[in-house]
Order: C-alpha cells, then sequence, then structure tokens
C-alpha cells in the first residue's frame, strides 16, 4: 500500500535495457487504464511519454546495451491525476532542462528526430526530475482531461 | 553451436524476433502494423496503415516505406486507421517523404484522428507533410 493507500499491486513494470521489452508497456498502460478508468486522450499522451522516455534510456543512456534495467511505478495521488516514476542507473540527464529542439519546418532539414523532447513537454502535465545515487529519477504527471484540453 | 538447457528457456518469453537470443530484434512485422497500397489515378499511391505507429509499428513498416519513397513520386499517407503515432513513427513518415521530395514528388498525409494530429504538429511534421481529411483533397494537392 502506498502513503494514499492505494494498493500498488502489480503497477511497477521493470524492463530491461531492450528495444524489444517496450513491447510490454502499451498492454500495461492499457491495464492501468481500464482499472483507473483513464480518458483514452490521457493513456494516448502517457503510451507516447512513457515510450519516448524509456526508448532513450535504453538506446542513449545505457547506449543500447542490454541487460540494464529500467523501473516504472505508477501511482495516483489524487482523483485524475496519475504519475510515473521512471529509475535507471544511467548517466545523468535531465529531460526538463535540456534544450528543446525547434519544430522542425523544412523537408530540406537533415534531422528526422528530435521531436522527443518536445512532445514530452506537451503531452505531460508536469515533469520532475532528481539524481540518484544510482542515475535518474523522472516523475511524468498527467491530469486526466479531454484532448480539447491538450496543451498547444 | 551452444545451446542454452531447456530449463533455462522455460517461463522465458521470446524477443519479439520471436527467437530466444535476445537480440532484441522488433519483428512484429505484419501484425503489428498493417500495411497496403492501393494505385489510385493520376499516379498516386495511397498507402494505407492500420494500427500504432509505435517503436515497433515503425520498425514493421520502415522497408516498405523505403521502397514506396524509392519508387513512387505522389503518395498520401492514410492514418485513418492509426490510433497511436509516436517519434519513432514520426519517423517512418518524414524519411521517405524527404527522398520522395528528394525525387521531385510529394506526400500528403491523410485523416489523422485528433490525438495523432496533435503529434504531427506539436513536432511541426505538418509543415513539411501537408494533412489532409478528405481523399478528394488529398488528391487535388498531388496533382
Amino acid at each position: 500500500m502506498t502513503g494514499n493507500g492505494m494498493d500498488t499491486t502489480g503497477e511497477r513494470l521493470e524492463l530491461r535495457s531492450r528495444i524489444s521489452d517496450l513491447a510490454r508497456l502499451f498492454p500495461w498502460i492499457e491495464r492501468l487504464a481500464s482499472r483507473h478508468a483513464i480518458p483514452a486522450s490521457t493513456q494516448f499522451a502517457m503510451n507516447l511519454c512513457l515510450e519516448e522516455v524509456l526508448s532513450n534510456i535504453i538506446r542513449h543512456g545505457y547506449s543500447g546495451k542490454p541487460d540494464h534495467c529500467v523501473a516504472v511505478r505508477f501511482t495516483s495521488p489524487r482523483k485524475d491525476y496519475f504519475v510515473f516514476v521512471v529509475e535507471d542507473e544511467a548517466p545523468p540527464f535531465n529531460p526538463v532542462t535540456s534544450p528543446e529542439l525547434p519544430a522542425v519546418s523544412s523537408l530540406k532539414e537533415t534531422r528526422v528526430g528530435g521531436h522527443g523532447i518536445r512532445l514530452l513537454r506537451r503531452f505531460a502535465d508536469a515533469l520532475e526530475y532528481q539524481t540518484t545515487p544510482a542515475g535518474n529519477r523522472l516523475s511524468i504527471g498527467f491530469t486526466a482531461a479531454p484532448p480539447a484540453n491538450a496543451k498547444e | 553451436m551452444r545451446f542454452a538447457p531447456l530449463s533455462r528457456l522455460r517461463g522465458r518469453v521470446p524477443d519479439l524476433c520471436g527467437h530466444f537470443c535476445g537480440c532484441g530484434e522488433l519483428k512484429r512485422g505484419a501484425e503489428a502494423m498493417p500495411i497496403s497500397t492501393e494505385e489510385l489515378e493520376g499516379g498516386i499511391t495511397r498507402v494505407i496503415l492500420e494500427g500504432r505507429l509505435d517503436i515497433e509499428g515503425a520498425a514493421a513498416v520502415d522497408m516498405r516505406m523505403n521502397v514506396i519513397a524509392g519508387t513512387k513520386k505522389a503518395v498520401i499517407v492514410d492514418l485513418q486507421k492509426v490510433s497511436f503515432l509516436g517519434s519513432m513513427g514520426l519517423r517512418a513518415l518524414v524519411a521517405p517523404a524527404r527522398a520522395i521530395k528528394g525525387r521531385g514528388g510529394k506526400m500528403v498525409i491523410l485523416g489523422p484522428n485528433e490525438l495523432v494530429e496533435k503529434v504531427l504538429k506539436t513536432s511541426g511534421v505538418d509543415a513539411m507533410i501537408p494533412i489532409h481529411h478528405e481523399l478528394q483533397n488529398a488528391i487535388a494537392a498531388l496533382q
């Protein structure tokens, strides 16, 4: 039980540092969404942000080396508010203060990626970063809201 | 060649490649992200994607999209049945759009849902690949 009396059994996901392990993310979030009546638009934002954060940890934080661990803990500290806490043992990286690349505007630009931090900041409602003795802890908060309320 | 003892494999879930090799390859394939094409009048190719264009979905369609980008000059990517779009999915759209443009052609997007469209707009991809919600408009944009 957590401090708010919420049973968190089964609400923690541990992944190996392999991209293939991300296949477990969507079904897990789907189960959480069903259990906590999370609206589809919020579920979409959760999938988007967590896929981005976890894939970055695996590809960049762990440099693609397998068999490291990433842990995600889900809590709902109050009604209609949901938090995922992502912990890794990778070198420090703070996505909250890292510079955001501008949105692409032309097919002449050479980059095809670089959207991750921008998407994370626009689709999450709260981001909090801490370094830990082992690595990084990122808390990502979502408020249940219809898509029309999503931040521009 | 060495084989892992069965006792070590029991209870393990194979990686997406279907092996127990730990290669981590993403081979969810056609079942992950069905992709089909339809040739329309005027040399226009409609590419219909279905499902989640997430990191696995993007991996599943990458090769087909590259082939299309290397051979077609007027392409509609139909996202009406796409329920999710992540940043790797964006790459799977931007890279072929750039290749098609490089060959003097054009790619447009048809019918994304509200959330998928928000991803396209947030990333600025809509400025590179025009979005249309009616097939007729998408076709007109390519003529």
